[in-house]
């Protein structure tokens, strides 16, 4: 096999992910700009890449496992657990709205299923929407496949959102530089606000073992305060009761895409989050840091006892997952019109980002097609307002789809014992065929 | 008909196991009848059935000549059967009255009230020599305490039939000596009793008569006045088993470990939990420290290690000082640790065999890169001790340890920590909780690597394992070595006076 | 209003103190029951917000309505089994001193005082409430139907983290989230002009309390200007700590938060107390909704501000004691008045500090306590943990 065959087999998701990304962004957007067909086009591509995916996968699988039972595998079943999540969330949803309208139940259903697919503008609107979504998310699913709950997510979002849009507010000390660069430095300065934030809970958890969940839920709160008190010290605009508009410069670059869907809000975002799903997968998979933190998440005293530095790792995962978080929040507010309020509300976007890492069953390609199907939902929701339905619907049917999710981790378990059942009789018949070999 | 308890042909599975497979167990009236059987022979399921915790397939359970059913605890209670477990089920922010009447609470209108409680817990204690102190909170009295408050707990309930869980696991010989004779009260009092254990010397010293269990069969019920451990050694195992290890004398030749005047302290206690201890392993020996647990063994091993930070003293490694030493330092330099609790430290349960296997080694050039792992190297590092240690997995190299038995599971830990092939080997209670097969295998493991010129440095809390694989014991009491032995000259009754602190020799 | 005297601004602060620390202290108590019986209640904000929402709808329609007689004959029984209950051991307690019973007598006095006392306490609230105006009817109904529907809410967290064994902060992150989701669309469909507020009418403050409002100073601090439910809630709170550490009930219920195995090993119901404990959280955030719906925004506008997790950092702040809670409440309650109301403290506007300082304050000292106090924490040690028997 040749080196190029080699890295091919190791890496074909990567690479047909890459591959369709480019295509996608860049080659079809010259090509195509505006047309109907690429609707279509889009949709193709992202049945092509699911469809490589799953058959790659499932060759790869069939290699490996020739007597491989579906019951056994607790990524497949946790899968399964995901698929059955979203059903049962849109059954809720569905009868919430035969209670609702019954008359228009059947109608705005279906608009929910097709969701951001249903032109061109939708379909950017949904990938728009996604984008932060997805990055508080990935910032959920980092920490979790290192043992950590991040709840606070949001804070960390808010946090990031201030220091990108003080960026972006107040971008003349940089002086003149190119617009990327200055929406560079607004997205690196928040990733670096969030990531402080949440390095806190990081700190506290490694060195005074104070519970994650508690530290973060209280620096939450103590971010959105903060937040007020920052803006209107440093950036307010008192007329409006809000931030002042960012500088063009510092808005998120389109990369083209806006010609891929005219008339939609998207933006570069999806770059960016596509970027980072990429990182944090090498990461995760592929480098020994990823394996420090998923060992250290696992079982931290079996990584002390491996002579790793436990506690460094713990405040590594939860400054990585804050500073994702903060991005998000970069992603959110370096939009030209949009703007942070002083309001004392905890953003939203952290907490559904719990709901996406968990439906990605926390891995960080997962976690993008939930929050694609979010941010699919979310249009859905806008369109179903033609119906007379209200957007919130939305809402329910997440909180539901969570519900359902923590329930289905059962499931895990159950494989667990079976796969337990199954070593404990092949370690039992391999006795019994050794004492025959002694016989003999 | 004279059996208080009847346990006919019971049959209890669990998934892919019949932990019970037509197991009897009868039971007279006044009799101390122990258990014996391997770890996962299937007594803690028997056990656990006839006290309400599991319910059998098959089977029936008589209590006084009357069939019953058992359903949860309380009907257990009812019925007077009461367990004392080998993990003390007790709650450490409550007081010992408190942990003795719960589930079984005096009320006064509705409020608790325990001044008739504490009465009976008063006279129950003088009655059967149980000395307990029935305000202090269960987090601040010593372990033997804890096991009388658990005793108590049974007696509160005027319970006829005992069950011991393994009772003497945590006790020092004198506890243990002390406990024999309040089981003997007992009988005399017309309890009945069931040990549960896998140490035969104290089957022989106490019990009436005993049953064995094997792989989930009942194997049979002999007296024990007219038996050998031998013959029930036998029963227990299958075959005939010689505890005694086929090795050579030991050829000691160089200082491979130095450990020098070694103190730890802890602060939650504020005292010292090692004391000044000093010791010598030398290539191509087997140095053991013996001791009942909770001696300070476990944190001298740590000091060695680096898990716990010495407070005074020295550790060399072959004439490298690693006192002040990160952990990772000390393992590259040259140890290998099988540890304690495998669970807890040995494995990453949740990473497949494969990634357990690279857990002391994934950041060496063998396996990784510029920060990225090298999967072919480590899927063929897994195959290989997968092969030459013979663990046994269902998906090979990708199976998930938590999945593995716990025989397998711990050769995982020992193949990875022998490849290593490091100059000092620190094993602590390798053999903990498996059967005999596999301890076999691991005390053959432990020669081999004396042999092939590995300093060995091993701790057990079992006398045979201790007396039969090492070539030199030290014995440690509360902290600090009391005498230091040649197994060939000592007998066991010898060491067990220093482990229990009524000899030391000062040398 | 610069002129007011040191008197005059504890006499204007304090009441609303009492009003903030009574919910705070409700809801904290309830997730202490939740807690010691091991499991960790986050959906607290979700549950007080579902119960402040179906409790403000309830208010609304029957200020319009009117409390009909039958309904009253209802509250009435519910509040009077619970007064009966308090009195019942309060009986008892006296009763206790006379010496031993028999059987029968014990068995006797125990129902019979019970069901007498419930039914004396009973008609006496009926008549208590139909002598009443009907704001204080409907803020009743209002509070009992909140405490009901934060019941059934909680049953949802209860169900997943006891039987299912999920994670369950998962499973309360989910209901926090369904709680402002399902209020907003449900009222925004339903309301005549597609608004997500409930605005209530009356006013449910007591203007005073007749006798004990002339007694000086306390009459000035504690009986005027009150909220019933202030009232009420001290009642709850003492009855609750009472029931938590000196009953039968109390002792298992904290046993089975420290160690399940334990319990489990003498006969308790590992399942059914846990449930207790969560259905106890659940009806007193549901109460504490409304509460707060009541006391301070006289509309609910799908949130209950934060309060549920408040609450939760007044039980860490508090230690899981029930003193140290009413301390931190109070504490809390304090910088959350002060937050709204510094402008008119002369001392505290010439600091010339955001109102945001005040309100973070509550939450930097919870984490302050946890990063220095946690060595020592009292946090039960199976909290959080599903109980699995097979795991020994």
């Amino acid at each position: 096999m040749t080196k190029i065959q080699h890295f091919l087999k190791h890496n074909i998701v990567g690479v047909v992910t890459v591959v369709s990304l480019f295509l996608l962004f860049f080659v079809l957007p010259s090509i195509f700009s505006g047309s109907d067909l690429l609707l279509n086009v889009n949709r193709l591509m992202i049945i092509l890449v699911g469809l490589t995916y799953i058959i790659y996968k499932y060759m790869m699988f069939r290699q490996n496992y020739p007597n491989f039972k579906f019951a056994e595998s607790t990524t497949l079943v946790n899968v399964l657990g995901s698929v059955i999540a979203i059903v049962i969330g849109l059954i809720f949803g569905l009868i919430l709205m035969f209670f609702v309208s019954p008359a228009n139940a059947m109608p705005g259903f279906f608009t929910i299923l097709k969701g951001g697919f249903n032109n061109l503008k939708s379909l950017g609107n949904m990938i728009y929407f996604s984008v932060p979504i997805i990055l508080t998310g990935l910032s959920v699913a980092f920490a979790f496949r290192t043992g950590l709950f991040n709840i606070g997510a949001t804070g960390q979002l808010t946090m990031g959102a201030f220091a990108a849009v003080f960026i972006g507010v107040r971008g003349g000390f940089l002086g003149d530089i190119h617009p990327l660069l200055h929406w560079g430095v607004a997205v690196l300065g928040a990733g670096i606000a969030g990531g402080i934030w949440g390095a806190i809970p990081g700190i506290l958890k490694a060195y005074r073992n104070v519970n994650e969940v508690v530290a973060s839920i209280m620096l939450n709160y103590v971010a959105m305060y903060l937040n007020t008190i920052l803006i209107t010290t440093y950036i307010y605009n008192v007329d409006y009761a809000r931030a002042l508009d960012i500088e063009r410069t510092s808005a998120t670059p389109t990369f083209n895409l806006d010609l891929l869907f005219p008339t939609s809000s998207v933006n570069g975002g999806i770059v960016v989050a596509v970027i980072i799903v990429i990182i944090l997968y090498v990461i995760l998979n592929k480098t020994t840091f990823g394996y420090e933190l998923k060992a250290v998440g696992f079982n931290r005293d079996a990584s002390k006892y491996a002579g790793m530095n436990a506690k460094r790792n713990i405040v590594y995962s939860m400054m990585i997952s804050g500073a994702v978080a903060g991005i998000a929040g970069a992603m959110m507010f370096l939009v030209v019109g949009k703007h942070l309020k002083p309001e004392n509300i905890l953003l939203q976007e952290g907490f559904t980002g719990i709901a996406i890492s968990l439906l990605g069953l926390s891995n960080p390609i997962g976690v993008l097609l939930a929050g694609l199907f979010y941010g699919s939902l979310q249009q859905g929701g806008y369109y179903m307002q033609l119906y007379d339905f209200k957007p919130e619907i939305i809402d329910i049917i997440i909180a539901v789809i969570i519900y359902a999710s923590a329930l289905a981790l059962f499931l895990q378990t159950f494989v667990i014992r079976r796969l337990k059942a199954r070593e404990m009789t092949i370690d039992a018949k391999k006795v019994v065929e050794q004492e025959k070999e002694g016989d003999k | 008909m004279n059996y208080i308890i009847e346990m006919l042909n019971i049959t209890k599975e669990f998934p892919g196991i019949k932990a019970n497979d037509n197991v009897t167990l009868q039971l007279k009236k006044g009799e101390i009848h122990a258990l014996l059987g391997e770890n996962g022979a299937g007594k803690s399921t028997l056990m656990s059935v006839l006290f309400g915790l599991y319910q059998p397939e098959e089977g029936i359970i008589k209590v006084r000549g009357e069939e019953v059913a058992i359903t949860n605890p309380n009907d257990a209670n009812d019925l007077g059967i009461g367990m004392v477990h080998q993990h003390f089920k007790l709650v450490h922010n409550f007081t010992v009255a408190e942990n003795i009447v719960l589930g079984y609470e005096d009320t006064k209108y509705g409020f608790l009230e325990y001044r008739d409680a504490i009465k009976k817990i008063k006279s129950l204690s003088e009655q059967y020599k149980l000395k307990v102190d029935v305000n202090s909170l269960i987090s601040e009295i010593s372990v033997g305490m804890q096991q009388r408050v658990e005793i108590l707990k049974m007696l509160y309930r005027d319970a006829e039939i005992l069950i011991f869980d393994e009772p003497t696991a945590v006790l020092t010989p004198q506890e243990i000596e002390e406990l024999m004779h309040i089981m003997r009260d007992m009988t005399k009092e017309g309890k009945s009793i069931v040990l549960i254990t896998h140490k035969l010397n104290e089957i022989k010293q106490v019990a009436d008569r005993c049953s064995v269990l094997r792989k989930g069969k009942y194997i049979g019920t002999v007296d024990v006045a007219n038996t050998t451990v031998d013959k029930m050694a036998e029963m227990m195992v299958g075959r005939e088993v010689s505890f005694k290890v086929d090795k050579e004398k030991a050829k000691p030749s160089d200082v491979v470990l130095t450990v020098d005047h070694l103190s730890v302290f802890n602060q939650r206690i504020n005292k010292d939990v090692v004391k000044d201890v000093s010791f010598e392993v030398k290539k191509g020996e087997i140095l053991c420290i013996a001791g009942i647990e909770g001696n300070g063994q476990t944190q001298l091993i740590e000091a060695i290690t680096g898990l716990t930070q010495s407070s005074n003293g020295r550790v060399v490694l072959n004439n490298q000082d690693l006192s002040n030493q990160s952990i990772r330092d000390r393992n590259v330099a040259g140890v290998s640790h099988i540890p304690e609790d495998r669970h807890k430290h040995g494995l990453v349960l949740d990473y497949t065999l494969e990634e357990n296997l690279i857990l002391q080694s994934y950041f060496t050039e063998k396996f990784q890169k510029n920060g990225f792992l090298k999967f072919d190297a480590i899927h063929t590092h897994a195959e290989n001790l997968i092969d030459s240690f013979d663990i046994r997995s269902g998906k090979g190299p990708s199976t998930i340890a938590r999945s593995m038995s716990g025989g397998n599971q711990q050769k995982v830990i020992v193949a990875r920590e022998i490849d290593r092939d490091t100059d000092l080997l620190i094993a602590v209670q390798p053999t903990r909780g498996l059967d005999v097969g596999a301890i076999e295998y691991i005390h053959k493991q432990l020669i081999a690597q004396r042999d092939a010129g590995k300093a060995v440095l091993l701790i057990s809390l079992e006398l045979d394992e201790v007396m039969n694989v090492s070539d030199r014991i030290i014995v440690m009491y509360e902290g600090e070595t009391v005498g230091e032995f040649d197994p060939e000259h000592v007998t066991e009754n010898e060491l067990g006076l220093y482990m229990a602190g009524s000899k030391r020799s000062d040398h | 209003m610069d002129g007011l005297t040191f008197m005059e601004i504890v006499y204007f602060i304090f009441p609303l103190i009492i009003a903030s620390a009574v919910p705070l202290t409700l809801v904290a108590t309830g997730a202490l029951y939740s807690e010691r019986s091991g499991v960790v209640n986050i959906a607290l904000e979700g549950i007080m917000l579902m119960g402040a929402y179906v409790g403000s709808v309830t208010i609304k329609t029957l200020e319009s309505s009117g409390v009909s007689p039958l309904l009253n004959l209802f509250t009435a029984l519910i509040f009077g089994l619970f007064i009966g209950y308090v009195l019942y051991l309060l009986v008892q307690v006296l009763l206790n001193k006379i010496g031993k019973l028999s059987l029968f007598e014990h068995i006797a006095i125990r129902i019979g005082s019970y069901v007498i006392l419930a039914v004396f306490s009973t008609l006496l609230m009926y008549f208590v409430l139909n002598a009443s105006s009907q704001n204080v009817q409907v803020a009743l109904v209002g509070l009992l139907v909140g405490a009901i529907v934060g019941i059934g809410f909680s049953l949802f967290h209860a169900y997943a983290s006891i039987n299912m064994k999920a994670n369950q902060i998962i499973s309360a992150t989910a209901l926090n989230m369904f709680a402002p989701a399902f209020a907003i669309f449900i009222n925004r469909t339903f309301s005549a002009n597609g608004t997500q507020k409930v605005t209530i009418q009356g006013s449910y403050r007591i203007r005073e309390v007749p006798f004990f409002s002339d007694i000086p100073i306390i009459g000035d601090l504690f009986f005027k200007a009150a909220y019933l439910s202030t009232y009420l809630g001290i009642v709850i709170f003492i009855v609750a700590v009472v029931v938590l550490y000196k009953t039968k009930f109390g002792l298992r219920l904290r046993s089975c938060g420290e160690n399940p195995h334990a319990a489990d090993s003498l006969g308790i119901n590992i399942y059914k107390i846990r449930y207790s404990g969560v259905m106890v959280s659940g009806a007193l955030a549901g109460m504490g909704g409304v509460i707060f719906v009541l006391s301070f925004a006289a509309n609910f506008n799908a949130t209950v501000s934060g309060f549920g997790f408040l609450a939760l950092a007044v039980l860490i702040f508090g230690n899981w004691k029930p003193k140290r809670i009413i301390l931190a409440a109070l504490f809390f309650a304090s910088m959350r008045v002060i937050a709204n109301t510094y402008s008119v403290i002369p001392a505290l506007k010439n600091l010339n500090l955001d109102g945001e300082i005040y309100s973070m304050l509550p939450y930097v000292a919870t984490l302050v306590v946890l990063a220095f106090v946690s060595k020592n924490s009292a946090a039960p040690l199976a909290a959080g943990e599903p109980f699995d028997p097979g795991k020994r």
